[in-house]
């Protein structure tokens, strides 16, 4: 018999008609409880099961759960007259509930977009904002204080939505209450983005703790901007080093500049772009702005205005760097940390095979772009093909150690 | 009064202490290893009151609201959490929050959970009295995912539960909800 058998003892639990207990056998905090569970909308559904139950929804805990929202998702959408109307008459219940509920709690879980085709790609932006906690200032006139989102793939309209169908607006600008102050908590599928504490990116490195920057601002953000931060976060890259290092490539790029060797393709934009982009990295976050990049540009510089590039263009740029320094070709001081090399992909600089070498390029194993500079630029001659054969740089080589160490450490066996 | 002691229990715990007695409603006796005796917050709190260097003499602690079928079915999920839960530290109030709503019930407490509805309602009863939050969530938590799966009749149904409205006043709050039902509701139906 497995004593950890959930179904042990099952034949043993039968109960006879008259002993079984009656649902006002249970005390009104289990009842409340239930309700809680049960999610605003279906207990606003239940509620003709009788007056008891129907008390219930006026009755709410300081937690309310909305669960079902894919129920009344068309509502907003809709242009049937019927319909309409019922979204006006929907404000009443709902407001009533809220009356006494202090945290809301929106699950999108059961939303699922018609048109949306990357429903089944698992992004770090969903992954992400699974559960959303916003903190303050939702509700100015309720008692609502907090409202989370979980799995809020559809938060940015649908939010807006909800959050005017019942009746909570505290602030002309729109969706400038809903992400001030508010405190991004990484969900339970997110394990995969921690672990990485030496690095700086957009994501926490503590579960729960970390405030994102973008998101944690003193003031209102426009709505367009959120949507545009949240979008970057859309991205697997993040900067795989401390901040020094990109204050080492800034210094390479002044010199660089002065020397007037700036002819590879990123880095040529203006110094006020460049350092803003760069500011943006290592204040943890990248803000390309929302504008269009104009039409008359090259394919190069429409690389630069690329949205969201910026970091991984500072890891390519690093990656360069440190592999000209190595080489000798550059005259200038070594990154403060040591930077991986692939004798493979020798001119490309950064390539996904780093992604297998060391931890700190694992987001770029899936990287398009990568595998994009992964392709030699010219034929190599026998020579060369020789050298890249054999070719191992040293920090590499201590990179190779530190990796089997680290292996080793988590398999022990 | 039998004594159903638990000898498997000192197997689920790494170092097991002292032994704890309970009987049940009927008066049956359980023997628990302390880890899992806690658990229960009711029995915790009693054996903080008693002095816990008397948890392992003779005495037993009277369960008396919980029948011996609801307690045994019980214990098994106390000792499969007792075994495999990890020690957790307290949580911030919004951790809690999101566990509480937005964490899915365990593959093995929904195998535990699957049994008749009007056990789940013993089993919860039992939890609460016995004060074993998680479990008493998780009873919640079920029912309410049962409920979501059931009609306004077929509710009542199943707890027993007399529809005190009016025709009209079920009809108005049948009007009231429209917006949120999958189906737009039907005129003048009682079904």
């Amino acid at each position: 018999m497995d004593k950890y058998d959930p179904f042990l003892y099952n034949d043993q639990l039968q109960v006879s008609a008259e002993n079984a207990p009656h649902w006002s056998n249970l005390p009104d905090t289990l009842t409340g409880d239930i309700f809680e569970q049960l999610g605003l909308i279906h207990r606003l559904i239940h509620q003709r099961v009788c007056r008891a139950w129907k008390s219930s929804v006026n009755d709410s805990h300081s937690t309310l759960l909305i669960d079902s929202t894919e129920r009344i998702r068309r509502l907003p959408y809709s242009e049937d007259d019927e319909l309409v109307k019922s979204v006006v008459s929907l404000q009443a219940p709902l407001r009533a509930a809220l009356r006494n509920t202090q945290a809301l709690i929106i699950n999108f879980d059961q939303i699922k977009r018609v048109d949306d085709t990357d429903t089944a790609e698992t992004s770090p932006l969903r992954r992400f904002c699974n559960v959303i906690q916003m903190k303050e200032a939702i509700a100015g006139g309720l008692k609502l204080r907090r409202v989370i989102l979980a799995n809020g793939r559809n938060f940015d309209y649908l939010y807006h939505c909800w959050l005017r169908d019942l009746g909570v607006e505290t602030c002309e600008c729109p969706v400038t209450f809903a992400l001030v102050q508010c405190n991004l908590v990484s969900s339970k599928n997110n394990s995969e983005l921690h672990g990485k504490d030496a690095s700086y990116g957009l994501f926490p490195t503590h579960y729960g703790e970390a405030m994102l920057p973008q998101l944690s601002l003193a003031s209102p953000m426009r709505e367009k901007l959120v949507r545009h931060r949240i979008r970057l976060m859309d991205k697997e890259l993040t900067f795989p080093y401390p901040n020094d290092q990109l204050k080492w490539l800034r210094i390479c790029r002044e010199t660089l500049k002065s020397q007037e060797k700036l002819d590879f393709g990123c880095w040529n934009a203006s110094d006020e772009s460049f350092d803003k982009a760069l500011n943006a990295c290592i204040d943890g976050y990248y803000d390309k702005g929302t504008s269009e990049p104009p039409k008359d540009l090259s394919s190069n510089e429409r690389y630069d205005y690329a949205d969201g590039h910026d970091i991984e263009r500072f890891a390519v740029s690093v990656s360069y760097i440190a592999r000209m320094i190595a080489d000798g070709k550059l005259d200038l001081p070594p990154p403060p940390h040591a930077v991986p090399l692939c004798p493979t992909h020798t001119t490309s600089t950064i390539c996904t095979c780093l992604a297998s070498i060391s931890d700190v390029y694992k987001p770029f194993s899936t990287c398009k772009n990568m595998k994009i500079l992964e392709k030699p630029r010219d034929p190599l001659t026998a020579e060369e093909e020789e050298f890249r054969r054999n070719w191992v740089h040293p920090m590499l080589q201590i990179d190779r150690v530190e990796t089997v160490e680290i292996v080793e450490e988590i398999l022990p066996d | 009064m039998s004594t159903a002691a638990s000898s498997s229990t000192s197997e689920t715990i790494a170092e097991p202490g002292l032994k704890i007695k309970v009987s049940t409603k009927e008066g049956e006796v359980f023997e628990l290893d302390e880890k899992v005796a806690k658990m229960s917050q009711v029995i915790r709190g009693i054996l903080e009151d008693l002095g816990e260097q008397n948890g392992g003499d003779d005495s037993v602690l009277p369960l008396t609201q919980v029948e011996t079928r609801i307690f045994r079915k019980i214990l098994v999920w106390l000792k499969y959490h007792a075994g495999h839960d990890k020690e957790e530290a307290p949580k911030a109030e919004e951790d809690e929050i999101i566990a509480r709503f937005c964490e899915e019930i365990p593959e093995w407490d929904q195998k535990f959970l699957n049994v008749d509805q009007a056990v789940i309602l013993e089993i919860m009863l039992a939890a609460d009295y016995l004060d074993i939050k998680k479990l008493r969530g998780l009873c919640c938590k079920t029912v309410a995912n049962i409920l979501k799966t059931k009609t306004v009749e077929q509710i009542r149904e199943m707890y027993g539960i007399e529809n005190d409205f009016t025709p009209e006043e079920e009809e108005e709050i049948r009007k009231q909800t429209a917006w949120c039902e999958d189906e737009p509701p039907r005129q003048g139906s009682n079904h």
